[in-house]
């Protein structure tokens, strides 16, 4: 056994609920053609989180690995069914029919998969499917669908002819067609709340008086002619948790929640990504109250003059024009953006109407932080910690330094392990010892920042950032 | 540039890769190139824009230039990679390191040969002269540029850059009066603009310029350096320092060397013939000569040293500026503070620890303001310990007469200053 997978094995010994750590050493058999040991420790993940995907598609994959390809194949058509957003799932399935001589089935599930994320490409099997015409539906197995959706990468994904109009099923939510095609099928209310977000306190706040009152008061606004929804627009260093408030304010004003990248609606084939726009206006305004979030706005929403010629010009003027709502109202639709570079977004953008409310989302306070490590300590084998003690030595600390904090003293520790050939356990010591090695990465952010807020803060558009700087009274 | 294959996975994975580069979303972009290349690894024109992706950022310029090497590889011919590669390399290569920026310029010549009407390559080269210091060869490769695309914007810079440089400034007026009717919003013609008002005294005009060339563009390098210059120009001696410096540039280094040495040679004759007529006279001469030397040598580091004073000005300083600030301006008070305690209570060994202090700051501003690869080690440790020593003397001559061989450090940091002013006047490891 590979000393690192005997590390796994001890510390599972430590602490044999750890899910993650079952999973780490599972992919870790698998890696070493342990399939038995494997299967166990999937197995026993799945115990106890019944629906891990991760878990469910290595079972799938043992039993692949094993030559039982008819269980790998319900096993994997489960997963896809149950868990369509789970790019891996569709992959693996791919693999499996590839072995059954099903490639125009393969191909579409790997184009899904592709479309959810692009990062899992797989030259081989690509290779396989070259020159395969897809067929057959990517999430469930049904019979193929009539309407053609294209993926990022110009694969078919075809809608049965029947089943095409449809657009509510058990749950009321649409499927197939616009949303099915862009892969937001699984859409849905999100359980998060303010709540179960830690610290932020001030920034919720903010979002109470700009997105929740007004959407609570909607007859009020009514009453002054006022459109409720809109845009508002979140900014700050990456990994400070701009998606995570997002989903939370869709669960507070208990809306739908459509999340959006860039993949999502990017299509290299013209006129196609200014569709995609359009279906998903579309999709949100006949599921109002909804909340719309464009995750890395700026990519959708460049500026004009960074393009020149480029056809991406014709998807930004879509994008405004869905925001005013042009051909259609906006009522109920609040359209949330987030960005890590709001200076690149086109000044159009800014005007009322459009994303005429901002919001600084600014690296988590001491408390946030705190809140973060604790939750990030669950998967841990922890002696003893003090959050607060950790909050306190990582100033300007995001959400992925932390993650980075746990990566760096993990790392230490299981150096420690191996040495000793036991479990060590996580102490706060270590932690601090590890955020005295890491640089927080907020700072290259700032600096950026501090140029655009200095220099170019038409409109006080950055107000926030020279407050939090310290170089405007706040 | 590249043909584009929509019809196929790499040209759609290669576009996106472009559309993404243009929103300055390299690491996205990044990432498509990678996938064009998986598809097909000999896609030239993906490891030449992956090249491009990772000269944005310093850490990433070897990977530039592997990138840009497998393109060119690929195709010997095509000059747009013989130029990026060009490029990477030079900006790969750092100051102070000739032979790798020439090696650069090689490319640099070999992509204009294979294309002379390409105004890119011509416009890279240009940038290299510039940075070798071949300023003619720089005005004349970038004219050449905009003579094929009036609108080449690095070729627009370089020109601006190479005219500064050899004090033409009619010419240079003329250019920017041409740039700032055509696009007023452009902001490396607001910088120009901003660098040639500086250059004739008036401060206030070249603080507009620079910071209306940040407002349009706020990550300007050119235009925020300007800016701090400008901060610094508010003193008259600076201004004039600026205008000495400037009627230098129309001389070529080695004219500029020479001017010098003649300047020193002029000082010793004048002075010691002086003494024998009048000691008075010859006592002023040195205290000119003294004044010059050393105020030429630490006018830029005491202008810092007052922006610390200023909240908004101190803002647009790097770190290692605001430090320079803060040293060699700490030396010059503590230089200063010593003199003005032997006035106030006549202590006879006042003299030498302000002259250590003094020469100290000379080599802190060496240090300080020196981007030689090697050479900024060095002059960092000659003045950490000469301000050290400095230090040591002072505490020896005024608090701890006690204090073995203060005197031997006060000495050490007079030397290394002395040393430090000659050598980077010679320009040795000093770039």
């Amino acid at each position: 056994m590979a000393p690192n997978l005997e590390a796994l094995r001890l510390a599972l010994q430590h602490s044999p609920d750890n899910v993650p750590l079952l999973l780490l050493y599972a992919s870790g058999c698998l890696e070493e053609i342990m399939p038995e040991e494997a299967e166990k420790a999937y197995a026993d993940a799945l115990k106890h989180a019944p629906s891990h995907p991760e878990a469910r598609a290595g079972l799938a994959q043992v039993a692949l690995l094993q030559g039982r390809f008819s269980e790998a194949a319900v096993r994997a058509e489960q997963l896809v069914t149950e868990s369509p957003r789970y790019a891996p799932g569709h992959l693996l399935l791919a693999r499996i029919l590839v072995t059954e001589g099903e490639l125009g089935r393969a191909r579409s599930l790997y184009d899904q998969a592709l479309s959810i994320d692009p990062g899992l490409s797989d030259p081989g099997l690509e290779k396989d499917l070259r020159n395969v015409k897809p067929s057959g539906g990517a999430d469930s197995g049904d019979a193929g669908r009539k309407r053609a959706g294209l993926t990022a990468n110009g694969g078919f994904i075809e809608a049965d002819e029947d089943s095409a109009d449809e657009e509510d099923d058990d749950d009321g939510h649409p499927r197939g067609g616009a949303a099915f095609d862009l892969g937001l099928a699984d859409f849905e209310k999100p359980k998060l709340s303010f709540s179960t977000v830690g610290g932020m306190e001030a920034l919720k706040e903010e979002i109470r008086m700009k997105i929740m009152y007004p959407l609570q008061h909607a007859d009020l606004f009514k009453a002054y002619d006022k459109k409720v929804g809109g845009g508002v627009l979140l900014y700050g260093p990456p990994g400070c948790g701009k998606t995570l408030i997002s989903k939370a304010t869709a669960g507070e004003i208990k809306a739908n929640f459509i999340a959006l990248g860039l993949h999502q609606i990017l299509d290299m084939w013209i006129g196609n990504s200014e569709k995609n726009m359009h279906e998903v206006f579309e999709l949100a305004r006949k599921n109002a109250p909804c909340v719309l979030f464009f995750d890395e706005v700026d990519a959708l929403a460049a500026d004009r003059r960074d393009l020149r010629q480029s056809a991406g010009r014709n998807l930004i003027n879509q994008f405004l024009s869905e925001m005013d709502g042009a051909d259609s109202q906006n009522d109920g639709v609040l359209i949330l953006g987030a960005t890590n570079a709001p200076w690149h977004i086109d000044p159009a953008f800014r005007r009322p109407g459009r994303f005429d409310r901002t919001l600084f989302v600014p690296p988590p306070d001491e408390a946030g932080r705190a809140s973060i490590i604790e939750v990030m300590a669950e998967k841990k084998p922890i002696a003893e910690l003090d959050p607060r003690a950790l909050a306190k030595k990582t100033p300007d600390f995001s959400g992925a330094d932390l993650k980075a904090v746990f990566d760096l003293a993990t790392e230490e520790v299981l150096a420690e392990a191996m040495r000793s050939g036991k479990v060590v356990p996580l102490t706060t010591k270590d932690l601090v010892k590890a955020a005295g090695r890491h640089k927080p990465t907020t700072k290259a952010w700032f600096e950026s920042a501090k140029n655009y807020a200095m220099y170019s803060n038409q409109s006080g558009f950055y107000d926030d950032v020279l407050k939090y700087l310290g170089l405007i009274k706040r | 540039m590249f043909g584009h294959e929509h019809s196929s996975g790499v040209g759609s994975h290669f576009s996106r890769g472009r559309l993404l580069q243009s929103q300055h979303r390299y690491a996205d972009a990044i990432q498509s190139y990678k996938q064009a290349l998986m598809e097909d690894p000999q896609h030239t024109p993906s490891y030449v824009m992956l090249a491009l992706c990772w000269i944005v950022n310093d850490d990433t310029a070897t990977q530039a230039v592997d990138a840009a090497k497998r393109a060119v590889s690929l195709e010997p011919e095509d000059p747009f990679a013989r130029s990026v590669l060009a490029l990477a390399l030079n900006a790969q290569a750092k100051d102070g390191q000739k032979q790798a920026i020439e090696e650069a310029l090689k490319h640099a010549e070999e992509a204009v040969s294979i294309d002379p009407d390409s105004d890119f390559s011509h416009a890279v080269a240009g940038r290299i002269h510039l940075r070798l210091r071949n300023y003619p060869q720089a005005e004349a490769c970038a004219r050449k540029a905009l003579q094929l695309d009036t609108e080449n914007t690095m070729a627009g810079e370089v020109l601006s850059a190479a005219l500064l440089m050899q004090k033409k400034d009619g010419d240079h007026k003329s250019l920017i009066d041409y740039q700032l009717q055509r696009a007023p919003d452009n902001d490396s013609a607001h910088t120009s603009a901003g660098w040639q008002a500086l250059m004739e005294g008036d401060h206030k005009k070249a603080n507009h310029h620079f910071l209306e060339a940040l407002r349009l563009s706020p990550m300007s390098e050119s235009a925020r350096m300007g800016l701090v210059e400008s901060f610094r120009a508010r003193s008259a001696l600076y201004r004039l320092q600026l205008r000495f410096a400037h009627f230098m540039n129309q001389f070529t280094e080695g004219r500029q060397t020479a001017i010098m040495l003649g300047g020193f040679v002029a000082y010793k004759v004048l002075s010691s013939s002086l003494k024998g007529v009048s000691p008075v006279l010859s006592s002023l001469v040195i205290g000119a000569w003294l004044l010059f030397a050393l105020w030429s040598h630490l006018a830029r580091s005491f202008g810092s040293f007052f922006i610390l004073f200023d909240r908004f000005a101190r803002q647009a300083l790097r770190p290692r500026e605001f430090w320079e600030g803060a040293v060699v301006g700490g030396l010059i008070c503590a230089a200063l503070a010593c003199l003005i305690s032997i006035m106030a209570t006549g202590h006879p060994d006042g003299t030498f620890p302000a002259m250590a202090f003094l020469l100290a700051a000379v080599a802190n501003a060496a240090a300080f303001t020196n981007d030689h690869h090697i050479g900024r080690h060095i002059y960092a440790v000659a003045g950490a310990i000469a301000g050290f020593g400095a230090l040591y003397a002072a505490a020896g001559t005024f608090f701890l007469p006690n204090s073995p061989s203060h005197e031997i450090f006060g000495a050490l940091a007079v030397l290394i200053g002395v040393a430090t002013s000659w050598l980077r006047s010679l320009r040795v490891l000093y770039a």
